[in-house]
């Protein structure tokens, strides 16, 4: 098979468990949860190029604070942003899932009916 | 960190998808050292007293604990934190996976061409509901979703996600708990000389390989119920140069012959199924074993085993990883299921091997002399990792 457009799902059937008196705690931990783990990838890739940089003897501190994005670069950084927005609010997206919470609900309830003695 | 996967099917990653599985690693070990460590010292010193209190006597069991903690912030902390953590597993490696899928399935069928292992598939066979309905360790699609025909790209997002799940701890080839245990084995028993062997829900093959690397001179065989994970344990397998014989079948119903295994084992498995399959599982595994061939299965330790709390601790998968059988399993007396299942009662043996990987080869082979208890930490990933498994010869 050619495999060149497979998307995997992104949603995990079954009810997303609720740990706090209020749904929207849950929601923000998850939020800001993604937002530190990107927050630690941007550190990653500045420390990868400071330290790249700075073993080549290339870098210019100048040129840095001056930098001016091509209209290529432009469209590349938000295409990223892009990705960025979908990874980081993929959860506000979950209840419009294809599968529902609500159905997920009912088949694990089924499924622990049929199985469990 | 997790490290890189070492076979063939691995697949190259971009700097953020590094820092980004890196990221959700460093998390899971917050939450599983020092947020564990949090939620212990803060359920002894303020819920425990509190729950004594309105219960009339301690919490007694897994369920009891886990009721007493559900208002408590640090462990509704923990648990959210762990739940995202878990969810963030798989977030972290679907970009790689799904850009080298095309690669992937291309491996598969080339793997197929020139094997010295095989693969069966059996199109016809019904998948049981608990891998058809569930996202089990809520992996968005599980172990047997297909996007398109022949597609493997589910067990390359299983294998890996695990990396990034154990953060290396099972080493570069993930087969940690199979190679500690087989080698816990021959150094046990230096008569096992396995022919024929079986390894049961075998997903990635992971931990089939060590015991093929472990019993060189064995066949091995290795099933499991979902197409992707096993084309994908199949191209893995040859890329290593381990010649595996997989099939897709269930374990409650064995398309093998009476006495034709030495040996029948099976890695974080039974938990998984619903107790009248296990059942199943453990008569199969009875009929297929030669008279005086040696089943085992590593698992987490039963409730029995640990006080309350650790129980509590180790069933949380149960409520919040999509384990919906994971607290049943864990609530059984081993030995009397083998009982149950044809094993002569007297054979029933349980141990606790160290981890390889963690300890090295000379503090292991050290440590499988001096043997070990189940403790707080087995099964569990904490300073110092064990592997509980339990058997019986036929």
């Amino acid at each position: 098979m050619s495999g060149e457009d497979i998307q995997l799902p992104r949603q995990t059937r079954g009810r997303r468990p609720q740990f706090f008196e209020n749904p929207e705690s849950d929601v923000l931990m998850s939020v800001v949860l993604a937002m530190a783990g990107e927050l630690s990838v941007l550190y990653d890739r500045v420390d990868a190029m400071q330290r790249l940089l700075d073993r080549q003897g290339v870098l210019d501190a100048d040129a840095l604070e001056q930098f001016q994005p091509t209209p290529e670069d432009e469209a590349e950084r938000a295409a990223r942003r892009q990705e960025y927005m979908q990874r980081l609010f993929r959860v506000v997206r979950a209840e419009a899932a294809v599968f529902s919470s609500k159905d997920a609900e009912e088949v694990l309830e089924s499924v622990e009916r049929e199985l469990s003695e | 960190m997790p490290g890189e996967l070492a076979h063939d099917l691995r697949i190259p990653r971009r700097l953020d998808e590094q820092a980004r599985q890196d990221f959700v690693s460093s998390l899971r070990g917050f939450v599983l050292h020092d947020m564990a460590n949090d939620l212990r010292e803060v359920y002894h010193r303020d819920v425990l007293p509190e729950a004594t209190r309105r219960l009339g006597h301690e919490p007694a069991d897994s369920g009891e604990v886990h009721r007493a903690l559900k208002s408590n912030l640090t462990f509704q902390l923990y648990s959210a934190m762990r739940v995202n953590a878990q969810e963030m597993v798989w977030d972290s490696v679907r970009a790689p996976v799904e850009r080298n899928a095309a690669w992937i399935n291309a491996r598969v069928e080339e793997a197929a061409r020139q094997a010295q292992g095989s693969l069966t598939l059996d199109p016809e066979l019904e998948l049981p509901r608990n891998v058809s309905a569930l996202d089990v360790h809520l992996m968005p699609g599980n172990y047997d979703s297909e996007h398109g025909p022949g597609d493997a790209s589910q067990g390359a997002l299983y294998d890996n996600g695990t990396v990034v799940f154990f953060m290396g701890l099972l080493g570069p080839d993930q087969g940690d708990i199979g190679r500690s245990i087989a080698r816990f084995m021959r150094a046990r028993h230096p008569d096992l000389q396995p022919q024929k062997m079986l390894d049961l829900g075998c997903t990635l093959g992971h931990n089939t390989l060590p015991w093929a690397e472990t019993f060189p001179e064995a066949e091995v065989h290795a099933i499991d119920v979902s197409a992707p994970v096993l084309r994908y344990a199949f191209a893995r397998a040859e890329s290593m140069g381990r010649p595996v014989h997989f099939r897709q079948m269930n374990a409650t119903s064995l398309d093998y012959e009476d006495n034709s295994f030495d040996v029948v084992w099976s890695s974080m498995f039974l938990h998984e199924l619903p107790l009248k399959d296990i059942r199943k599982v453990l008569r199969e595994a009875h009929r297929v074993l030669r008279p005086g061939g040696l089943m085992l299965h590593m698992e987490l330790p039963p409730n029995k085993a640990l006080p309350a709390y650790d129980g509590f601790y180790l069933d949380w998968d149960s409520w919040y990883n999509s384990e919906p059988f994971y607290k049943t399993f864990r609530d059984q007396d081993p030995a009397a299921l083998l009982a149950e299942a044809g094993f002569p009662a007297d054979g029933f043996f349980e141990h606790v091997a160290p981890s390889v990987n963690w300890y090295g080869e000379d503090t292991f082979d050290q440590a499988v002399g001096e043997g070990a208890a189940v403790g707080k930490d087995t099964g569990r990933l904490a300073e110092g990792v064990s592997w509980y498994f339990f058997g019986a010869r036929k």
